[in-house]
């Protein structure tokens, strides 16, 4: 028994340390070979963008292919980029000229019937392999004009059409994907971007190569020569090949970890906010199936958002990330208001607020996550301290937003990206207009946000979605937490910047 | 299906029971030494357990931020507030070690229980009556012996959610092979002996039977099996709580510390190396008790 | 022997329809499935089509029907996430966690079986304790805590070996010992206990007697005799790796039907673990008839008893 439990020590506390110390300076090879090897979690389930939601697929649909309209990035302004014009010619009809002299990866020239194809394509109901309808789904059709020019014509008038272009609809070449369809797609995908795509081997990477015909755009011509994306599924691994030298980037490293890389020697490590938020979601709908729950109470919730020390939970556990007060991320379109009310961290009161709504000993509730346990468990450190004692029930993400949707969950904490669309539309307005994830089901609300999103005057648009923000926030329909943080760890001859809509753009990278 | 040799007997290869080891006085001794030492340990394991609240020198569940993974006090940087150091969310360790300990006994013992009925039951059954009950008791151990019994814990739990309760259940209505096919042949033993057949020739009822007199002696059997068993189970709950489907925290299970310490593996290896510690003697005590239990039960079996 | 195999075919076949029937309850049991396939930014209207596509809507006994006939023909249906269909995906990741459950089979035989022999022949003794202590640490490592201690040490420090990933034989060795060590506590304990027994019988003290070197009695006679149950023991544990794997693949990066069995759990991925789990099951279902038919033929007490 001893011998075991020396072994054990001699294995676990000196051994790792020791070997950790002992690795010396990798020689890397990314610059010299000018190539980028990048190490992510998860391989997408396919590579033609419509037929999966993956964050990998997003990331690399950015580098593969272009958009319409694209966000600046340092000015966050939307502009022209594989159009040379994006323009309402009524409410609901967008004109779009083309940029003439675009060239997909196989050669073909992008015309308005690759424009016109993509909307169809996607929103045609035989087309079975469509992941997200909602991408495209606000586009009734679309037509030809000429060559260069296109239009679409929107079911209804749509706010944040211009946030879906930039970000939700890549376009794809008509030809090459009638004759190939998703699957030929997926395994030699064309598009018109920056990186083009050499080789697919599934479950084990795939290889980009610089474009050297990209027309440049917002986006600019590529750096860096080569991009290897390679699947490693455990964080520890990435982090082993990356101190081997046999890695040059990875991402979403955890707080800890990143930080204890932060000294070594040809590593950098950088950190940047991300659109992707944190909440607590309460159901006070009452419909059937929906548990008859204290979070029901105003005060209840009210007394939540007064327990929860949202700062110092996001600072020590995540190292960053931006407290937040509304129901969306501050950059999008629409996320601000003046007359919300704001919730301090403030227990006495919570506790205050608890004994008015008849729970002066506090009361049990079950306490629904799927990710981030730890943030989830000092959530519920702080629910203690107020009397709130919330039993921890983590589910897989699928069947969790399922249980949500059908009224079974009184209390929850679940993360939204904004499929990073950059507008309220995506978070306040997904969330509060009566859709499936509509826990709250205010018809005043509903109403307002209907009528935000419809409205194409910016500053009344504005307006409503002040009103609105300020109504949830009134009511404590949710407890927005914070913004995530995302580590990125790479070898220190690398010049990356990050920025918040979870996608490293590559293209933007480049060798010091 | 009816004879012995086609069951999966490789499946009660860890019991071995059919093959109690000859090797005179000393090893009897040896093993009697190592029964001690086991008996001793999950002794200490199941006071620390009872008397957590007693003596364990915090809330297990307080968080601190500002505290988060303080080393042992024994490693650089540790001081003896905190002897075993902090965890993720800054809660003493040594107080989780502890109440931890309750719940890892808890999953061992009543998951043991629960397949232990099941699986007596089934064996008891198949290897008194024989015949069709027996091929029909062998036909659904061999559906069980099948699956996959990870990835079916895996499947259901990832539905359902975890929790104790969850755990419990599924591993308990999972484990019960062993117990089946070692409780059949002690049966089989069994009832062909004099007084099981001296009992039914003076009429005495086969429910009567089955309980005083072939229960007693397949006992010693039964609890052989269950302290693996024990052992098993305790060890699945680990491996369900490093993917994330065992019990639910801030409930501290051994198994779920060395899950939630998986992050910190590289670089503070002790938050992972404690309850792994924990864990491995446990296990290993209850192996060695089973192995005791079984040589000092069955000494018909040796010189 | 005819009659024998004849009965046994039938049992097997038996367990099988049984097995397929309990895999496809199991996970058909727990309520909506649709949600599961649209991801984070799929809506209602998304989530009613699919699941009329998938025919989640019709009665369950008629889906299984369905499904069972298809499957026995190799068709297991489309995957709720990936584009192919099941078994493509099956068939491209079922050659890595084949390779990788071979190569842990043989490394628990050769670890197992020396350390049982030792055992047994030196029972109580150090040799005896330190043997059963590795062999039941084995069980008590977490696996995924050894394996990436092995990559610190064999990938990073030494770099003698590649970390993760499959591309050529060296990226094997890490992961199958670390999935092989696991299984060899089972191989050990069997070896020892089936070495001490033949070794008390009068066969093997008649050996001696004759004369017949300590070697020649200790490998001819003993082990051959004794490695008789670890071989049925081996054609199960194969079974049992095939499963067994998960962890280990995640770790190592490896692509094969433990992780993919993993990653659907947590996706919902019904097709895909339903199909894992018959072709696990199916495995195992033949391993053992086929041990049992190899007993036969090796002890024909049991095949006429």
């Amino acid at each position: 028994m001893r011998v075991t439990s020396h072994l054990r020590q001699f294995l676990g506390l000196s051994a790792i340390a020791a070997l950790l110390a002992l690795s010396g300076d990798p020689a890397r090879a990314g610059k010299k070979n000018d190539t980028l090897l990048w190490l992510t979690e998860f391989e997408p389930p396919t590579y033609d963008f419509y037929a999966q939601t993956n964050r990998e697929g997003v990331v690399l649909a950015k580098h593969v292919w272009d958009t319409l309209i694209e966000r600046d990035l340092t000015t966050g302004e939307f502009k022209p980029h594989l159009a040379s014009s994006v323009t309402f010619i009524n409410p609901t009809t967008i004109e779009v000229k083309l940029r003439p002299g675009v060239k997909f990866h196989n050669g073909d020239l992008l015309t308005a019937d690759d424009v016109v194809f993509t909307f169809n394509w996607q929103n045609d109901p035989q087309n079975t392999k469509v992941a997200a309808r909602s991408r495209t789904d606000w586009v009734k059709n679309a037509e030809k004009v000429d060559t260069f020019t296109a239009r679409l014509h929107l079911k209804e008038p749509f706010a944040a059409a211009m946030a879906f272009l930039e970000s939700s609809v890549p376009i794809f070449p008509a030809a090459y994907t009638k004759a190939q369809g998703s699957e030929g797609m997926s395994r030699a995908p064309v598009g018109t971007g920056p990186y083009r795509v050499t080789e697919v081997v599934r479950g084990k990477q795939i290889v980009m190569e610089r474009y050297k015909e990209y027309f440049g755009g917002v986006r600019g011509q590529a750096k860096i020569g080569k991009i290897v994306m390679r699947f490693v599924p455990e964080h520890n691994t990435q982090i082993a090949e990356l101190m081997a030298g046999n890695a040059d980037f990875i991402w979403r490293v955890p707080k800890d970890q990143a930080e204890k890389l932060k000294g070594r020697r040809g590593l950098h490590v950088t950190v940047g906010d991300t659109m992707r938020y944190g909440y607590l979601q309460f159901d006070i709908t009452g419909r059937p199936g929906a548990a008859a729950d204290p979070v029901r109470k105003l005060e209840v919730r009210q007394a939540i958002a007064h327990a929860v020390n949202r700062k110092a939970i996001s600072q020590s556990l995540q190292g960053g990330g931006t407290v937040l007060d509304l129901t969306c991320y501050p950059s999008q379109v629409g996320c601000a208001s003046k007359g919300a009310p704001k919730y301090d961290y403030n227990p006495p009161k919570a506790k205050q607020l608890l004994a008015k709504a008849g729970y002066p000993n506090g009361f049990d509730v079950d306490f629904y996550g799927y990710r981030d346990r730890q943030l989830a468990e000092a959530i519920m450190g702080d629910l203690a301290k107020v009397g709130i004692r919330a039993k921890l029930q983590w589910l897989q993400y699928a069947p969790l937003r399922d249980k949500v949707r059908k009224g079974e969950i009184p209390f929850n904490f679940m993360t939204w990206g904004s499929a990073s669309i950059s507008d309220v539309a995506n978070s306040t307005g997904y969330f509060f207009m009566k859709g499936p994830d509509d826990t709250t089901q205010d018809a005043q609300l509903v109403e307002l946000l209907k009528k935000a999103g419809a409205e194409v005057d910016v500053p009344k648009r504005l307006a409503m979605y002040d009103e609105a923000h300020a109504l949830i926030a009134r009511n404590a329909y949710w407890v927005p937490l914070w913004s995530y943080v995302y580590f990125y760890v790479m070898t220190d001859e690398l010049r990356f910047q990050p920025t918040p809509d979870e996608i490293p753009h590559m293209y933007r990278a480049s060798w010091k | 299906m009816t004879n012995p040799a086609s069951l999966p007997a490789v499946s009660t290869a860890d019991v071995d029971l059919a093959t109690i080891a000859p090797g005179g006085g000393s090893r009897r001794m040896q093993q009697h030494k190592g029964f001690v030492i086991a008996g001793v340990i999950l002794g200490l394991i199941v006071l620390m357990a009872l008397a957590a609240p007693l003596v364990a020198p915090y809330d297990p569940y307080a968080q601190d931020l500002g505290n988060r993974l303080v080393p042992p006090a024994f490693m650089e940087g540790g001081s003896w507030a905190h002897p075993l150091g902090t965890d993720g969310l800054g809660r003493d360790y040594l107080s989780r070690v502890m109440y931890g300990a309750r719940v890892s006994l808890m999953i061992g013992l009543l998951t043991a229980l629960i397949s232990g009925l099941i699986g007596a039951v089934l064996g008891v059954t198949a290897g008194y009556f024989g015949g069709r009950v027996d091929a029909l008791i062998c036909y659904v151990l061999a559906v069980r012996l099948s699956m996959p019994v990870v990835l079916v814990a895996l499947a259901v739990v990832s539905v359902i959610g975890g929790s104790l309760v969850v755990v419990i259940t599924v591993l308990g209505l999972l484990l019960w092979d062993r117990y089946a096919v070692v409780m059949r042949s002690a049966t089989q033993q069994v009832r062909s002996l004099d007084f099981v057949v001296a009992a039914q020739a003076v009429g005495a009822s086969t429910p009567r039977i089955i309980l005083t007199e072939v229960l007693p002696n397949v006992m010693s059997s039964l609890i052989v099996v269950a302290t693996f068993e024990v052992a098993h189970a305790i060890l699945l709950e680990a491996a369900l709580s490093f993917l994330g489907l065992g019990v639910q925290p801030p409930l501290p299970s051994w198994g779920l510390m060395i899950a939630e310490g998986r992050q910190h593996l590289l670089f503070e290896p002790w938050v992972i190396v404690i309850p792994g510690i924990a864990l491995s003697v446990l296990v290993l005590s209850v192996n060695m008790l089973g192995d005791g239990i079984r040589d000092l039960a069955a000494p018909e079996n040796r010189n | 022997m005819l009659k024998y195999t004849l009965h046994k075919l039938l049992v097997a076949a038996l367990v099988a329809v049984t097995v397929s029937f309990v895999a496809f309850m199991l996970l058909r049991v727990s309520g909506d499935l649709a949600t599961a396939l649209g991801g984070e930014s799929a809506r209602g209207e998304d989530i009613a089509r699919l699941r009329a596509q998938l025919g989640l809507d019709r009665p369950i006994l008629s889906q299984y029907w369905d499904w069972a006939t298809r499957a026995a023909v190799g068709d297991f249906g489309r995957s709720f996430y990936y584009p192919e269909p099941v078994w493509t995906l099956l068939k491209e990741r079922l050659p890595v966690t084949l390779t990788l459950a071979c190569w842990g089979l043989v490394i628990s035989l050769v670890i197992g079986i020396p350390l049982g022999v030792l055992a047994a022949l030196r029972p109580n003794t150090l040799i005896d304790r330190v043997a059963m202590t590795l062999a039941v640490l084995g069980q008590a490592l977490p696996t995924f805590w050894l394996g990436l201690l092995l990559i610190i040490l064999f990938g990073l420090v030494l770099r003698w070996l590649p970390m993760s990933g499959t591309d050529t034989w060296q990226h094997f060795i890490l992961p199958s010992f670390v999935l092989g060590y696991y299984s060899t506590p089972a191989v050990m304990r069997l070896t020892r206990s089936g070495m001490l027994e033949v070794l008390a019988t009068d066969y093997i003290r008649t050996a001696y007697s004759k004369g017949l070197p300590h070697r020649t009695v200790l490998f001819k006679h003993a082990l051959r005799n004794a490695v008789i149950p670890v071989v049925a023991l081996a054609s199960v544990q194969f079974g049992l790796m095939l499963s067994g794997s998960v962890v280990i693949e995640t770790v190592f990066a490896m692509q094969g039907i433990g992780q993919l069995a993993w990653e659907s759990i947590s996706r919902q991925d019904f097709p895909v673990v339903q199909a894992v789990l018959l072709l696990v099951s199916m495995f195992y279902v033949w391993l053992t008839f086929a041990s049992d038919l190899i007993n036969a033929w090796l002890d024909p007490r049991i095949r006429t008893g």
